[in-house]
């Protein structure tokens, strides 16, 4: 395999999806098992399964700025870094829904 | 324990039965059979909610995956009774044509196709059965909800595999990887099909195929045929990858919802695993299967832009009423499931 070891690619609107060779950790070191070959990583901050994603962006109205800019699937190396800071983003409407 | 035992809902299904588990010399002979299938099919006024050519078609459709036991595999490419299978099919899929509402079709392109999917498959904040599920439902309802599943359920991920061959470059490439998630990445314990049949036991309930196959409505039926015939008829491999997408779509956020209400009920981890593991699954999948797998396709294939929308809306719109079904039964304090009607 000549292919890299990692991909991260920044779905719009949605997580980071890894492929690859994954080690997972918490700050202090200790493994956070992964049970599958492709994760999706939080990138909103709402996941209740954190660092893993839940889809609960999608009741919070999460938004990336490359929306609509989608080259998923052709441009999966390279990191998060392009537009799609969390900053611009919050939590307003996620407490709309009806969980606990 | 005692073998499964299938009862006809009508002339066409107690042919098709006899046919399939008796041989080719059983039950009525060609014109016959055919005659009471384009009878069966013209006096229905709704082929998904009718029970008889249902389950018919779900016999059918049973002897391609090797689903039920007792059904003659030397009758799987019968001349008769894939004519059988045809015409109620055909039937099925215009019904679907003429009632599923479909938005206007996107630009051929993976961002707008991936767009709209999302649009369409956007969480709703009224009643679900979901969330009823997590609040209300009683300990019998959350079993009889799981009877309802284990008809996909327990071959989950089988009828979108029939597209694999019919796929090829990034489309074929982002089906196998949800579909290798599906079968458990090379661990046969983490084949999504058996960690629901963990589900079924850990509840106390039967985990062999079909043992439920009686108790379903038409509707739980057609929700599983209809995706079974996009899967199964390759000239539908767009609508196929467009039901795949919704499906996954609307998976992650209720998974949770009814974990929830398990738990609520008192269910342990061995019942609740299927549901949390299909929260972190289902929101991995849902971007391959939006933007890998129905956007690529569309870019690649832009003359299966309109089934791949359709596949989808079918899907929502098909599962909404299977929905609808038990929530409507159980809000009126009835079951879900169907009286048995012994002959």
């Amino acid at each position: 395999m000549t292919e890299p070891h990692l991909t991260i690619t920044a779905y719009p609107d949605g997580p980071l999806i890894v492929r690859g060779a994954l080690e997972l950790r918490t700050i202090g070191g200790e493994p956070i098992r992964v049970t599958r070959r492709t994760v999706a990583l939080c990138r909103c901050g709402l996941s209740t399964i954190k660092p893993f994603c839940d889809g609960t962006h999608k009741i919070s109205g999460f938004r990336t700025d490359d929306a609509g800019t989608d080259d998923a699937g052709t441009d999966d190396a390279g990191t998060d870094e392009t537009g799609t800071d969390e900053t611009g983003t919050d939590e307003t409407g996620v407490h709309g829904r009806s969980s606990p | 324990m005692t073998p499964i035992e299938l009862h006809p809902r009508g002339q066409l299904s107690e042919a098709v039965l006899d046919r399939l588990q008796h041989g080719a010399d059983h039950g009525p002979h060609g014109e016959d059979l055919l005659r009471v299938t384009t009878q069966q099919v013209a006096a229905s006024s709704d082929l998904l909610r009718d029970d008889d050519v249902q389950f018919a078609l779900f016999l059918l459709q049973a002897s391609h995956y090797g689903s039920l036991e007792g059904l003659d595999p030397h009758l799987e490419w019968d001349p008769l009774l894939i004519t059988v299978r045809r015409h109620i099919e055909d039937a099925f899929e215009a019904q679907l044509r003429h009632e599923v509402r479909v938005p206007e079709l996107p630009a051929p392109n993976s961002a707008a196709v991936a767009k709209v999917l999302f649009e369409m498959t956007a969480p709703e904040a009224g009643p679900s059965l979901a969330r009823y599920v997590a609040k209300q439902a009683s300990r019998e309802q959350a079993e009889e909800l799981l009877k309802q599943r284990s008809i996909y359920t327990l071959r989950e991920a089988d009828a979108h595999s029939w597209a694999i061959p019919r796929l090829r470059g990034r489309a074929k490439a982002a089906l196998v990887e949800i579909q290798s998630d599906e079968y458990g990445g090379g661990r046969p314990e983490r084949l999504h099909a058996e960690i629901f049949a963990e589900t079924l036991r850990s509840a106390g309930l039967d985990d062999r195929y079909g043992a439920y196959a009686d108790a379903v409505p038409a509707i739980t039926l057609a929700s599983f045929t209809m995706m079974t015939m996009f899967g199964l008829n390759r000239r539908l491999v767009g609508a196929s990858v467009g039901h795949l997408a919704a499906f996954e779509m609307t998976s992650s956020i209720p998974s949770r919802f009814i974990a929830d209400g398990l738990r609520r009920l008192g269910y342990g981890e061995r019942t609740t695993a299927y549901f949390d593991e299909h929260v972190e699954a289902d929101a991995v999948h849902e971007q391959i299967a939006a933007h890998d797998l129905a956007g690529s396709l569309a870019e690649d294939r832009p003359d299966l832009l309109p089934d791949i929308i359709f596949g989808a809306a079918a899907c929502l719109t098909v599962d909404g009423w299977a929905g609808s079904h038990l929530l409507e039964t159980w809000e009126r304090g009835a079951s879900s499931l169907r009286e048995r009607v012994l002959a």
